[in-house]
This record gives structure tokens, sequence and C-alpha cells, in this order.
């Protein structure tokens, strides 16, 4: 084995200028897919990061068909006190559950005494809500207890609307809304903290305190709109949601269902986003395979072609076609191997620049900063792609060789 | 029993339509460690009969032995094996792998082809390259030593699996004469010490004389066999 790569080796530095060619065209494609898949994974881990840590949390559970209204936050579709108690039996048992907040969604109308807006309010308890949403906290400014970031008497307010209503922190805004019964109250509340908003279904987001929610809404018990739940770990998403699902019997055929429960994918919007992302990936690659396959191939048919008395030679020694075979896939392969571990390199070089120039931009109602990261994983599938394009192709010319008559190769000009 | 026996041998080739006969019913019996010489000019069928003992091509009629085995009904593969086990060759183009060094190219067969142990192959490897004064140009590739000295590592390279025959087709048509005979000398010798049986071909007629049985060929028939010239 070590005779037939260093023959390999030998063979690919006959033709250095050809070899070169060939090596930094697929190092360039290396260098595509870990720039791209690096991008797209720092991209998806900034944008999942911002929605699940600032406003969704990983898993939300609410009432059955809550999920199907929710831009009108129904209030009559509420986790009643039985309800919760099982939720939170079932959440607390679970180790992979690292903390839950419940909600109460409602919409209101905010006055600043001259003019009135509609606003989408959470009523929360900010201890939990700031555990299971680490990043909320960081998007409102003006706030001085970053734990109590909201206590009763208090309202976040979004940016646009204290903007357009020049509201600043400390000054006060009366919140009505309707409860499930039709019965309209008020609340007079001091401005503790403006939310920088994202856009879309969360451009009129303000928190107040569950207290305050309950009051507003003339509740008795808190009647809990939906529960937002951390994950210890994001990528455990999967196998909890059936754990959840299992344990809340949630759509099971023989018991009546209670909750639904839905992922982050689910509840964003723009997961669409993080799925053209996904497929733009997915097409660098290709285009990997399709530069590794084609050079490749080129390079071995020439070699075969150029070599054909040599084939002949080794041939009329007695190489058996195996061995021959054998000598051209080693040499694709060892193409493939020496292209890739530079092109990861360089790949690898260019991600650590990316992350040092400090680059900002907009991502639909996003602002990011450029951060990129390549996984493990990753990265062994992309070698792990080379390696096999490369033999593939070096598989016709391989056979090529070992099939080419010894009389006729040690006769070609 | 001798070594090689060929019977009635024939081949034809197909070019299209037209087909040409490259020998025509060739009979002979060379013993173990001859040192065999055919001549014809060209197209007379030196090269096809070097190819059918070589077991690189297979006749169209007739039967070749070679150390009892029937070599015309070896497959492919079959083939390969017996020429890497009982046959060496020698090229006019010297045929040495360019990637390879002068010590590579020797082993090269024991590596690829017989799967001979590093110790063993070393032995065997500085053994040859003595013989056949290469020992100071073992590291040297092939484009840095003149043409006689390329042949001198071809006779090493085609004697180090110890075959029962080494062929060589036209092995001094691009030396000069004084390093044509020098490596006809290498050859001799090495029938002399190791035994093989050497049968290679040639135009030149200074040459043939080096030959013990001189085989004369013309338009694929064997005209005359001369023995005993040295």
């Amino acid at each position: 084995m070590v005779n037939l790569i260093k023959i390999a080796f030998r063979n690919l530095l006959r033709y250095k200028r050809r070899t070169l060619l060939t090596s930094i065209l697929i190092v360039i494609g290396v260098v595509l897919v870990v720039a791209t898949v690096g991008f797209a994974a720092g991209f998806k881990s900034s944008v999942t990061s911002i929605l699940t840590d600032s406003t969704l949390s990983h898993i939300q559970v609410h009432k059955q068909g809550y999920f199907e209204n929710v831009t009108t936050s129904p209030l009559d579709l509420f986790l009643d006190k039985g309800e919760m108690q099982d939720l939170k039996s079932v959440l607390d048992n679970n180790k992979a559950v690292q903390v839950y907040s419940p909600r109460i969604n409602f919409s209101g109308m905010l006055s600043n005494y001259t003019e009135t807006t509609n606003m989408r309010v959470t009523g929360i308890n900010p201890l939990k809500e700031a555990e299971t949403c680490p990043a909320l906290i960081d998007r409102i400014s003006g706030i001085e207890n970053k734990k109590q970031f909201v206590r009763p008497g208090e309202v976040i307010i979004p940016d646009v609307i204290a903007k357009a209503f020049s509201l600043n922190i400390g000054d006060t805004i009366v919140l009505v809304s309707t409860n499930r019964h039709g019965s309209m109250n008020g609340l007079t509340l001091a401005i503790a903290g403006i939310l920088e908003s994202y856009g879309g279904r969360f451009l009129r987001d303000g928190y107040v305190h569950i207290e305050d929610a309950k009051t507003i809404l003339r509740m008795e018990e808190p009647e809990i709109s939906e529960v937002a739940i951390r994950l210890n770990n994001l990528n455990q998403l999967e196998p909890v949601s059936k754990q959840l699902t299992t344990n809340l019997h949630i759509g099971e055929a023989d018991s009546p269902t209670t909750y639904e429960m839905h992922s982050w994918k689910t509840l964003s919007p723009f997961t669409s986003i993080l799925v053209l992302v996904n497929m733009i990936t997915y097409v660098i690659r290709f285009i990997l395979i399709a530069i590794v396959l084609l050079s490749i191939m080129n390079i071995m048919m020439m070699a075969v072609y150029e070599r054909t008395r040599e084939i002949g030679t080794i041939s009329a020694m007695g190489t058996s076609a195996r061995r021959i075979r054998g000598l051209f896939l080693m040499e694709g392969l060892a193409l493939g191997a020496v292209s890739v571990c530079f092109g990861l390199l360089l790949g690898g070089l260019v991600l650590i620049i990316l992350n040092a120039l400090n680059i900002v931009f907009s991502a639909g109602p996003f602002t990011l900063k450029l951060v990129t990261e390549i996984s493990l994983m990753d990265l062994i599938t992309i070698t792990a792609t080379v390696l096999i394009i490369s033999v593939f192709a070096s598989l016709q010319p391989a056979y090529k060789a070992s099939r080419l008559d010894p009389v006729d190769a040690l006769g070609h000009v | 029993m001798s070594l090689i026996e060929i019977k009635d041998v024939s081949k034809i080739y197909n070019t299209g339509e037209v087909k040409v006969a490259a020998l025509n019913s060739i009979s002979a019996s060379i013993e173990q460690g001859s040192f065999i010489c055919f001549v014809g000019p060209s197209g007379s069928g030196k090269t096809t009969l070097l190819n059918l003992i070589g077991c690189l091509t297979k006749p169209t009629e007739g039967s070749i032995t070679i150390a009892g085995a029937h070599v015309n009904s070896l497959n492919r593969s079959q083939a390969a094996h017996f020429r890497g086990e009982h046959l060496g060759f020698i090229f006019q183009d010297f045929n040495l792998i360019p990637v390879l060094t002068v010590y590579e190219n020797i082993e090269y067969p024991l590596i690829m082809v017989k799967n001979v142990p590093k110790k063993e192959r070393q032995a065997l490897i500085f053994d040859l390259l003595a013989k056949v004064g290469m020992l100071d140009q073992k590291n040297k590739y092939p484009h840095q030593i003149s043409g006689g000295q390329k042949q001198r590592v071809a006779v090493a390279r085609a004697l180090v699996t110890n075959p029962k025959v080494v062929l060589a087709d036209e092995p001094t048509a691009n030396l000069d004469h004084k390093t044509a005979f020098k490596i006809i000398g290498v050859m001799k010798a090495m029938k002399e010490s190791l035994n093989t049986t050497f049968i290679f071909s040639t135009h030149d007629p200074k040459v043939v004389k080096e030959a013990e049985i001189v085989y004369t060929l013309e338009d694929g028939q064997l005209l005359g066999i001369k023995k005993g010239v040295k």
C-alpha cells in the first residue's frame, strides 16, 4: 500500500502543472463549500438564537386550537389550573427541560392620553421569562433590574410605538383590553423599558407583569395562553418533542386532546429562510461534486492515454489487472486527498478572516453580525465527498487501464 | 522435455476484411539455459513469436507449452500471473518507469507482482545491480542515465523475479555497437550464472553471432535453425 501511494504521488508530480491546475480547481471548490457551509451555519445559528433566545423559546405548549388563531390572541383558549398542574408535572420530570415560562397573551390598546394604538401584550413572570428567553433583556433598553425587568405597574413597549408616540422611560400610559367575557378594563402603567422590534409579527409586542395581565383581564386564576419551554440543549429538540408529545398525550385518538405543542421551527415565520440557506449549501456542494468528478476524470483519462506504453510494460511484467486499477484509483484518491486537505485549511482561514472582519449585515428584519462556524461533521462530510468522488471519477480510467491489451499498449506511440 | 515447446503455431491478424498471417505453422523446441536469437527482416514474425511465447497474445492455431504449462488455455488473469512467475521482458525502448529510481524500477516486479518481503528484495536487487554494474547508479532516475545503462537496468528488472525465460525484443536496436555488445555480454553472463533462457530478436548480424542458436524467420515462416554459432 505504501508503495502504491508513493508511486501515485510521483505520477501526480510527473505532470506538475496539470496536477496543480486540477488541484487548485478542487481547492477552490472546497473553499467555496467550507465558506458557504460556515456562513450558512453561522447565519442559522444567529437567527435561531435570536428567535429562540429572545421570543419563541425552543418549544411552546398551548391549548388545543390556539396556534391556529394565534394572530388574534384568543382568550378563550387557555390552560386552566388543573391543566397547568399536569403540564408542570410533565415538564418538571423531564431532565432535558431547563426552564419554562407561562405567558398570558392578549391584545390591548395603548393610550398616551392623546393618541391610542394597538399592541400585542404578553403577561409574564420576569424571572422565568428572563431564564427562558435570556436574550430578551438585551433587546430592552432602559431597564434597571435585568431579572425583574418588568414589575407590577410597569410595561415594556415596542420601539415603534415609543417613537411614534414620543414615549420615554418613566412615562405613563393606559393599557386597555377586553377579557373573554367581553368586559373592558384598563390599567395605568409606567414605561420600564423599550423593546427593540424585529418586524412582522413581532413589530408591536409589549410585556407586562403576569399579575397586571390578570388584573386587566379580570382573571381570578391565571388563564395561561402559552408555556414557553427552554431545553438544556437545542439539539435535543426532536427527541424531547417526542417525549412531551407522548407524556401530554397529544395526538392520541382515544383520549381527548387538551394540549398542542410546537417547536420554534413551526412558530417562526423565518424558518423558510433557513431552509433556503440550506438549499444554497446543497447547490454549492453539488458544484463541488461536479468539479471533482470532471477534473479528476479528465486528468486520469489523460494519464491513461499518455502512459499506455507504461501500462503495457507493467502488464507484460505480470502486474494483475486489479493492481493496475489500484494504481490509478490511488492516484485519483491521492489528488483528491491532497486537494481537500489544502481546501479545508484555506477554507478554515477564510472563515477565520470573515469572523475577524466583524461584518454586520441586515437579513430581512434582523441585524446580524457575521459569525461563521463549521461543525466537525460538516468537515468530515466535505472530506468524504471529495474522496469518494475522486475514487468514483477514477473508476472508468482505471478500468480502461486494466483492460488494455498488453501488445497494443506496448505498441502505443 | 524442452522448456518451451512450440507446435504448428500460426497467428493471423484480422485488419478489417484483410487477414494477415504473421506466423505460419511454426514449430520449435527450446531448452532451459539456452541463448537464442530470432533473426529476420521486418514483418518476418519475430515480435509476434516473442509475444506468443511471452503469453501476451494467443496463437490462432497450434499450441505452446512453457515449463509444462499449456499457455494457450490461460485466461487474461492467469496469463498475467504466469508471466510474473516464469517470464521476464526486455524492451527495445527500455520501458523503465520514469518516476521510479533505478533501484525502484528493479524492485517494482518484486512488490507489484510477487510480494517479496523488503529484506529479501534488498538482497536480490543489490546482487543484480552489482552483476549489471549499476550499483553506484541505484538512486538515479531513468532520465539521468544513458541508454546502455537503462538497458542494464531493464536486464536486471527482467531477471529479478528469477524467471525461467527472458524475452528481449530488439534489445540493442537503440544502442550503439559498443554498448549493444556490452548488453549482450551482460545477458550472456546472467544466463551463465543463473541458467536463465534468453530469447532475443535482432536485425544486427554482428549481434546474431553472439547467439548459441539462431532461428531465422521470413514472412511468418521458420526458414532454419542454426546451432553452435558461439
